[in-house]
């Protein structure tokens, strides 16, 4: 369905259209009211922001996607209730005393490779995807993920926004969120280089 | 010359193509030089496109049919409730 058919649908309260919105983007809003404001009030957030799209769904311009635009809204909702609460956001506070990549242990000391990542024997992401276990595996890695890594792993990876259109909806640089999405993208890695070698 | 840390520093801009031109030049040598570094960023696009494939939602979000039905509902309700607000 196209976007402009999809909006309209919405706006003409079709329930096959709202199904088709929640089961696409809600997990994608969850992340990000997450990251900007905790567990805690992260589905009070989502549902806010729910009536807040149905609210001002008319006036949707279309200068971004729906779900671009859908996560904004989120995202400001979240920062609006934190300010009430007077608190505030920062991306970085929790992420910057991580390393960046793999362990320093995985190195020597002139940055070359001490325990280099053992071969998989594996040619496709289908060879990897085929064991339910594995699947699992990766699920409980991004999990465990802290928020902020997540929504920018689950916006980049799996929702396929692009990295200026996260910056905008998490309201963090370019840089920082580049740096978050290689440190999610590396404890997912590692915890299917230890699947693989159990 | 990078070092193989650099390289793991550098992985996920590599294989998003985000990085400048002389840096990824010197990524490319490297990879050249360096059969651990291949087979890592080998590997490690491959986890990255099973993640992009798999699209795994952690269990805290709960998105099971009833859930969805519930929050559509939830949904439906407000859009009739404001349209017979907006009727009185």
């Amino acid at each position: 369905m196209r976007e402009q058919e999809l909006i309209q649908r919405l706006l003409d309260g079709d329930e096959a259209a709202y199904r088709q919105v929640v089961t696409d983007y809600h997990a994608s809003m969850f992340y990000v009211a997450r990251a900007i404001a905790g567990t805690a009030i992260a589905d009070e957030i989502v549902q806010e922001a729910w009536l807040s799209v149905i609210k001002a769904l008319p006036q949707f311009e279309g200068r971004s996607s729906l779900k671009t635009w859908i996560l904004r809204i989120v995202s400001n909702n979240a920062k609006t209730r934190l300010r009430k609460e007077s608190r505030h956001f920062s991306a970085g506070d929790a992420a910057d005393l991580e390393v960046i990549g793999m362990p320093q242990a995985r190195f020597s000391e002139d940055g070359h490779w001490a325990i280099p990542p053992a071969r998989w024997n594996i040619e496709s992401p289908d060879e990897l995807l085929i064991r339910q276990e594995l699947q699992a595996c990766m699920q409980e890695a991004i999990s465990k993920l802290p928020p902020i890594q997540q929504a920018v792993l689950s916006l980049r990876d799996m929702e396929g926004l692009s990295m200026q259109e996260i910056c905008k909806v998490l309201t963090v640089s370019e840089s920082n969120s580049r740096v978050l999405l290689h440190r999610a993208r590396t404890k997912v890695f590692q915890a299917i280089e230890k699947f693989q070698g159990n | 010359m990078l070092s193989c840390k650099d390289i793991n520093h550098l992985a996920s801009d590599h294989i998003d193509q985000n990085l400048p031109f002389f840096t990824k030049l010197k990524v490319r040598l490297h990879l050249f030089l360096c059969k651990d570094c291949r087979n890592f960023i080998k590997q490690f696009q491959l986890s990255v496109d099973a993640i992009k494939q798999a699209k795994p939602t952690p269990v805290e979000v709960n998105l099971d049919d009833n859930a969805i039905e519930r929050q559509v509902q939830t949904l439906i309700k407000a859009i009739r409730q404001s349209e017979h607000g907006s009727n009185k």
